[in-house]
This record gives structure tokens, C-alpha cells and sequence, in this order.
């Protein structure tokens, strides 16, 4: 029988959680720019780790082991967004993600990368949120309504269903490399939002979207990497909606609409 | 603070991420980029050797580059060439609309076909070089 205690001596990683192990080491990001110079990293033990969500753990060590943690959440059922972080390199939902299914004794948390840090795992959401508005996330329908509501059938609604689960928590912008290279880039969540209007056959300025993005830090910055689509917690095909307005661009300029 | 985004925060940021499919093709398409491009200098490099001496040294140069050292490296340069032209058309079918859903098995088609034709490759350049 393997104990906790060696198996922390052993400093073992990549070990099979189920049935093995139990305790989980939290290697987190800490950075306070008011105290600290440059962030490190503090490591918190947790056993019993079964059936626990990363924000679970979180919660228990600001709770009962450092009060000074902050990290962000609100609905904890993967609806706000609010808890996205980086787990052992990869964005995801702090909310709806097991610890035991990371399968891993070291866990290290990290603040989405890409954005500027305001304090341990908190980041300044305001790049993304800029980038978000300039993309119009709203219906633009200018031609007189109908006298009841703007009728759409079920195959054209089904067209954009994927790109409107989006939650707006930024993992796909976050985890995106060309993002960490280009702060100016619109990022998988914007442009995903345009491809949504786009793709809606209410909205009356699909020519006007496609024009905003028509150009090098729009839809042509993307590498076609995949890592929005991977790290995405509604599982939608970012990357998809890109390359779908980069075919609308082609098309539309092909038949002289743009 | 330090700056959140530039070619520092990438290469700083790039060595911790996790490896998926997405992530390793376009490591692998960069590597393999810069490997052909550096290999494009050394190649005209090598060529205009003429330019300087048009007599027997330019033979011996070649017969150099037939030794099986030097055979060994065309096959990495062939196997790099291989990955990031069949990585380059994994992309485009991408930007055709093609195959978003399917990036992941769509990249190992393509890396099998890579591995498949460096056997050939190697196959026949030992067959021409005696090496079986």
C-alpha cells in the first residue's frame, strides 16, 4: 500500500489518481503586485480529493488554509464563466472539472495566460472585453419588424447554435498562442461571436461583420492551432467559426458583395 | 509587470503548455519552418561554391554530400519537408471548410503518410548507396 506521505518523498507525477492516491498537490500561482516583486508559486496540500471540482479545492484552501488566495467565481455551474483558469497548461472551467479527473498528484493552477494579472489567479478581463465589443455582439435589424417576432426556421437557428452557447470565459482566447504574440488579434471568443451574427439570417449587416474582420488582425491572423476549440468548456468549434467566416469572406468577394 | 503578449511571452508561455493535437502540429510546423528555411541558406550556400572555384572542387564538395552522414541528414530535411507541406495541407483543407471537427485525426492521416513516405525515402537511398 502506497501512503500519501511517500509518495509526496517520492514526488511521483502522472500517477493514475482512481483507487491510488490520496492527496493532490496544488502548486498555485501567487502574485501580489502590491507586496510581491515577481510571482512564485505556493503548493497546498489536499487529501480526499474525490469528487471534488478545482473551485471546490479552491474554496477549501481559502477557507481553511489561506485566506489570502483570491481567485474569481459566481455560479459554479458552468454557466457565468467567471472561474476559467490554467490547469497543468490548459484553460478550463475551475467549476465543471473534477480534480481526480486530471489525473494527476500535482496540479498546477495558473491565471489565464494572455491577459494582464491583477492578483494570484485573477486577471484583467478588460483586453478581452474590448476586443468582444468591437465586434458588435449584438442583433442589428434595421428593417421594420414584423408585427409579431422576426420569424427564423429551425435549420437556420441550428446554423449558429454551436457559436451561441458561448459563456464569454475567455479560455479560447486565453489559450490561444497567437494572442501571446499579438495583443491586438480579435481572439477565438470575438470573432466566434461575429460568425454568430453572421450566421444569423435576422441580423441586416452581415456585410458590415464580415468587412470588421476582413482584415490581417481579424479572421487571416489565425494559425488554425485548435487550442480555442480544446480548451473550450461548451465544446464549440472556435476554430470552425473562423475558417467558416474566412469561407463567407471568400465567397462574398468572389461574387463582388464585399 | 511583465508584458502579456510578443514573441518573449510566447516562447516563455509556449514550453508550458499541454500538448494537444492542435498545439503539437503547430509546434512541429514552426520547427520544421525554420529547418527548411536555414537548410534554403545552406543549400544556396553550397551551390554557389562554383561561383568561387568552377574546377574539381565543386565534384569533391558533391561527393562529400554523398557520404552517408550527409544522406542521413537529407532524410531528416526530407522527413521535415514531408510533415510541414502535408501539415500545410491539413490547414488548407481547414480553410476550406473541410474536416474542423476532424483536426485531430486529420493530422495523424497526414503525419502517417510523412512517416510512411521517409521509409520509402530511406529505402531507396540506402538501395542506391549500398547500405543493404
Amino acid at each position: 500500500m502506497i501512503t500519501a506521505l511517500t509518495l509526496q518523498e517520492l514526488d511521483v507525477e502522472n500517477v493514475v489518481l482512481r483507487g491510488v492516491i490520496d492527496l493532490v498537490v496544488f502548486r498555485i500561482f501567487r502574485f501580489d503586485p502590491a507586496r510581491n516583486d515577481a510571482p512564485t508559486f505556493q503548493t497546498y496540500d489536499l487529501p480526499d480529493t474525490a469528487g471534488m471540482t478545482i473551485l471546490d479545492a479552491l474554496i477549501h484552501i481559502k477557507e481553511n488554509m489561506d485566506s489570502t488566495l483570491s481567485f474569481r467565481r459566481s455560479c459554479r455551474s458552468a454557466i457565468c464563466g467567471s472561474c476559467a483558469i490554467c490547469a497543468n497548461g490548459k484553460n478550463l472551467l475551475a467549476c465543471n472539472t473534477q480534480v481526480n479527473d486530471l489525473k494527476k498528484v500535482r496540479i498546477t493552477l495558473e491565471p489565464l495566460p494572455g491577459f494582464p494579472m491583477m492578483r494570484d489567479l485573477v486577471v484583467d478581463w478588460e483586453p478581452f472585453f474590448d476586443q468582444y465589443r468591437s465586434v458588435k455582439p449584438y442583433m442589428v435589424a434595421r428593417s421594420t419588424p414584423p408585427e409579431k417576432e422576426r420569424i427564423q426556421d429551425q435549420k437556420t437557428r441550428k446554423a449558429y447554435d454551436e457559436a451561441a452557447q458561448c459563456i464569454m470565459c475567455s479560455a479560447c482566447t486565453s489559450s490561444c498562442p497567437v494572442v501571446w504574440t499579438d495583443g491586438n488579434y480579435l481572439g477565438p471568443a470575438a470573432l466566434t461571436k461575429a460568425w454568430r451574427f453572421v450566421a444569423d439570417d435576422r441580423d441586416e449587416i452581415t456585410r458590415e461583420r464580415l468587412a470588421m474582420v476582413n482584415n490581417e488582425e481579424g479572421v487571416w491572423r489565425c494559425h488554425t492551432i485548435f487550442r480555442c476549440t480544446d480548451s473550450c468548456p461548451k465544446k464549440i468549434d472556435t476554430a470552425g467559426s473562423i475558417e467558416s467566416l474566412r469561407k463567407k469572406i471568400i465567397w462574398h468577394q468572389l461574387t463582388g458583395r464585399i | 509587470m511583465a508584458g502579456h503578449s510578443g514573441l518573449g511571452y510566447y516562447l516563455r508561455r509556449v514550453l508550458r503548455v499541454s500538448l494537444e493535437t492542435g498545439t503539437m502540429a503547430h509546434l512541429l510546423h514552426r520547427v520544421t519552418g525554420l529547418l527548411i528555411v536555414v537548410y534554403l541558406f545552406l543549400h544556396i550556400g553550397a551551390m554557389s561554391y562554383t561561383y568561387f572555384d568552377a574546377g574539381s572542387g565543386f565534384d569533391d564538395l558533391m561527393a562529400t554530400f554523398a557520404s552517408t552522414p550527409f544522406l542521413i541528414v537529407d532524410l531528416v530535411l526530407f522527413a521535415g519537408v514531408m510533415i510541414h507541406g502535408l501539415n500545410g495541407l491539413r490547414i488548407m483543407l481547414f480553410d476550406m471548410g473541410y474536416f474542423s471537427r476532424r483536426q485531430k485525426e486529420l493530422f495523424w492521416v497526414m503525419m502517417a503518410i510523412a512517416a510512411t513516405s521517409v521509409l520509402i525515402a530511406t529505402w531507396l537511398v540506402g538501395a542506391a548507396h549500398g547500405w543493404w
